[in-house]
């Protein structure tokens, strides 16, 4: 028999990942403080800790912005997911990462970071806040900008490419912070630091949230695969505004800090003549797919009825789960008040305005209007789920071309028996 | 900024915002006369569609009992977000209150959003016929996103409008054009009188935002009220042109061409950042694309007449740029025809005769102008002439056997009509011939 650990000691591992999450919190909230107030530059060194040149670290406006964002989203990681001590080290690692300013501090921290998100899958959340942040300081140091542009221009559609497919919210999450990632290796080949910094803030601040919540909707649910998803926004309200948000911020839709990188980005490339052309096409491809997916996501979701009893009976998540959820959420709404007010503001304002005139327009009628339909039988109590459509559906317009290329390229790479898996 | 300026660019900025509505009840009220009057529908008011609005207005609003609770946010988030479209696309004065929010990415996103939430709203009620409206709206929004920015894009690196890579970039984004979304099935009383609007604002946002990219110039200046009058009399102008071009394409493409928009966006791209072309060779780089995005579509079972008139179309292209003018002309004016005698004919007898026009067989005036580029072609190169014989050969085997059209049958008394155009296809053809001019 197991013996139970003292009483204090089982106390403070139950607060221990709020104590972590507030402390990362309070730092972010330093970060902020040192990105509105920080004159310039402000470096300093450890030359004992390790050979060629040591523990070098240095800190400027727009790192701690992006330590911010970090923080801000590795915090949900922190307070939510499994795997506290992991999701600590890789967090200080990152932000050791970001601060880097030589190459050995560089490459010691990314060789943490990248074996903890390689071997642990329990600190996924706050692996994908800080493996951006590591990639675009590893590619800012090989200083290889036509590279970095390629790379960047391959990944931002491929990353939405895989989030668009859908079948999966895990998969989800990770081709979101994919396509995020490879528009601000776009930005860094095109010598653009700014969009780049913002796409990366916004990477860090949702992608740990979509993570969270597909490993949260599973434990609910029993799946975190859309088909058998549907009409959450009822049971789980909470959890629904947080994923709708999280889903809407990383979109690339205006008003959304996605949306100002992209744009920022996008000019860019136009003038960057014809490399820049061709990430530019590259560019147009990911924000095509980034609102196809994102729209899917959230609809097949939260919206329409439940495709499976487990998601007609869930309810809404503990009020820790909702505030990991929530709070990189409401952070990546006050980067998108900082970046884009006036786009934020005004549709926000008509849309209050005209909910005001709508309320007076007369009340809603929710009689049983079922397009027709029987009513459905009592073990089926929000009808046949085969009756609407899943995301393999949705996503059918793309697997049809991608199957096709994946197909062809499997023809000239692997010969006749691979192809024929694809066929 | 002094005080009078501010105000002055303010109120150009409502004032455009309110002509832009104005315009798109107007152009809604003439669009559904002229689609009533092709159905064979004559006698409709003229405000229809603004007596339709105020009847759904005063009617009682339902929900679906599967909707979510934001059911009732969706079409008012679509029309905020297509007013925010209007007020930032440059109206009929330079220098608006949103001049330096103006940009091609914004538009086609704020498009994007608009979209994105009428499929959400589609999705919403949970019912497989809405869900597949859904999946098509999407679907076809990624390809027209695509070729909009890319299109817009090229149009925005080239130094000025009036270049063949513009043309082209022109081309693709209105192949690309959407037809604009049906409104969400579950929608009744105010949320779909508010759906209905936005559809309309979003129509004449597109027009303005493709009047703002071609034709920037002639404009009024914000903070010099005497000037408006001019600057609204000459943008009105231009919306109506780019309205009739549309309506034109629209004609032709009733679905759009979303692929084939998205590939010429992409050229137009390429060559623009690649540096100047000639116009021949790119008037045979578009032809040749047309002419082969046509027979795709005929090989994907597409209506035969809209993938005619596109293979045709690029016929005319290559006809251009091989600098035989009169042989693309001839093109051009006998696919037009057809499309008319097919569109009046619908699924009568003379539908046959009239898809045979379009497919260029003697004794029809597309098979004259077919016939005079291939000749052309032959003394550039005889593989190209080949090429040509082949693609316009297959076309037209195609074309004529696929299954007839699925749209209205007979209509009484147009025979006469669908005939004399025929004979006019006809006579197309044998004016060169009789030596007549």
């Amino acid at each position: 028999m197991a013996r139970s650990a003292p009483r204090p000691l089982a106390r403070l591992l139950s607060i221990a990942p709020v104590l972590a999450a507030g402390l990362a919190l309070a730092l972010a909230v330093l970060a902020l403080a040192g990105a509105v107030l920080l004159p310039g530059k402000l470096a300093f060194a450890l030359p004992a800790l390790g050979p060629a040149g040591g523990l070098a670290l240095a800190i400027d406006p727009g790192r701690a912005e992006l330590i911010f964002a970090v923080l801000a989203g590795g915090s949900a990681g922190l307070l939510a997911a499994p795997g506290l001590g992991v999701s600590g080290v890789l967090v200080l690692a990152g932000l050791v990462d970001i601060l880097a300013n030589n190459l050995y501090t560089l490459v010691f921290a990314a060789l943490i970071v990248g074996f903890l998100s390689l071997r642990d899958r329990v600190a996924a959340p706050a692996a994908l806040a800080v493996l951006p942040a590591t990639l675009l300081a590893l590619a800012a140091a090989a200083g290889l900008p036509g590279a970095t542009l390629a790379a960047g221009a391959v990944l931002c559609p491929a990353g939405y490419l895989l989030a668009a497919l859908g079948g999966d919210l895990l998969r989800f999450a990770q081709g979101t912070a994919l396509g995020l990632a490879g528009l601000a290796l776009v930005a860094a080949g095109l010598g653009d630091a700014g969009p780049g910094r913002l796409a990366l803030e916004t990477g860090a601040l949702v992608a740990p949230v979509l993570m969270l919540a597909a490993s949260r909707i599973e434990d609910v649910t029993g799946s975190r695969a859309p088909d058998w998803l549907g009409g959450l926004a009822r049971g789980m309200p909470g959890f629904a505004l947080c994923f709708g948000g999280a889903v809407f911020w990383a979109s690339l839709l205006p008003p959304g800090p996605g949306f100002v990188a992209f744009q920022g980005i996008f000019d860019a490339a136009l003038r960057a003549g014809w490399p820049g052309a061709l990430a530019a096409t590259g560019l147009a491809c990911g924000f095509a797919l980034a609102g196809f997916g994102a729209a899917g996501q959230f609809a097949l979701v939260c919206l329409g009825r439940p495709r499976s009893l487990r998601a007609a009976a869930a309810e809404d998540l503990p009020r820790r789960d909702l505030v990991a959820l929530g709070l990189p959420v409401a952070a990546a709404a006050g980067l998108a008040l900082v970046t884009a007010p006036v786009l934020l503001l005004v549709p926000l304002g008509l849309l209050l305005g005209l909910w005001r005139w709508s309320l007076r327009a007369g009340p809603i009628e929710a009689p049983p209007f079922e397009d027709g339909f029987a009513r459905p039988p009592a073990w089926l109590p929000f009808g046949d789920p085969v009756t609407q459509i899943n995301a393999t559906g949705y996503a059918a317009p793309l697997h049809g071309p991608v199957a096709w290329l994946a197909r062809r390229l499997a023809c000239r790479l692997g010969g006749a028996r691979i192809a024929g898996r694809w066929s | 900024m002094t005080l009078a300026a501010l105000a002055g660019r303010t109120v150009a900025t409502l004032l455009s915002v309110a002509l832009l509505g104005a315009a798109a009840v107007l152009l809604e009220c003439v669009r559904a006369r002229l689609a009533g009057a092709v159905a064979g529908e004559a006698g409709m008011p003229f405000a229809q569609p603004v007596r339709d609005l105020r009847r759904l207005g005063r009617k009682r609003r339902i929900r679906p009992v599967f909707a979510s609770p934001l059911h009732g946010i969706w079409p008012l988030a679509a029309l905020a977000v297509t007013v925010v479209l209007i007020a930032v696309t440059p109206g009929f004065a330079a220098g608006q209150l949103t001049a330096g929010l103006a940009g091609p990415a914004l538009f086609v996103g704020l498009l994007a959003l608009g979209r994105a939430i009428r499929v959400m709203a589609e999705i919403d009620p949970g019912m497989a016929g809405p869900g597949l409206a859904a999946i098509r709206l999407a679907a076809s929004g990624l390809a027209a996103d695509l070729a909009w920015l890319l299109g817009f894009a090229a149009l925005a690196v080239l130094p000025r409008a009036a270049t063949p890579q513009a043309a082209v970039a022109a081309l693709g984004v209105l192949l690309a054009w959407p037809d604009a979304a049906s409104v969400p099935g579950d929608y009744a009383g105010p949320d779909r009188a508010v759906f209905l609007a936005e559809t309309m604002l979003r129509r004449v946002a597109g027009l303005a935002l493709l009047v703002a990219l071609l034709a920037p110039a002639g404009l009024a200046r914000a903070t010099a009220p005497l000037g408006w009058p001019e600057g609204i009399a000459v943008y009105a102008a231009k919306l109506a042109i780019a309205a009739a071009a549309l309506g034109v394409v629209r004609l032709v493409l009733p679905g759009g061409a979303p692929r084939a928009g998205a590939a010429l966006a992409l050229v137009s791209l390429v060559l623009a950042l690649l540096g100047g072309v000639t116009v021949d060779r790119l008037g045979l780089v578009a032809g040749l694309l047309g002419m082969g995005g046509g027979l795709a579509l005929l090989w994907r079972r597409w209506p035969a007449e809209e993938a005619l008139a596109l293979l045709q179309g690029g016929a005319a292209m290559v006809g251009f740029g091989l600098g035989d003018i009169r042989g693309g002309g001839m093109v051009l004016a006998g696919v037009a025809l057809g499309r008319i005698a097919v569109a009046l004919a619908g699924t009568g007898g003379l539908r046959r005769w009239a898809i045979m026009a379009l497919a260029g067989l003697p004794p029809f005036g597309v098979f004259a102008g077919d016939f005079r580029i291939v000749g052309a072609a032959a003394t550039v190169s005889p593989l190209l002439a080949g090429g040509l014989v082949a693609l316009i050969g297959a076309g037209a085997a195609r074309g004529l056997t696929l299954p007839g059209g699925s749209g209205a049958g007979e209509v009484a008394g147009r025979k006469p009509a669908v005939l004399l155009l025929l004979l006019l296809t006809v006579l197309l053809g044998a004016a060169p011939v009789a030596g007549l001019r």
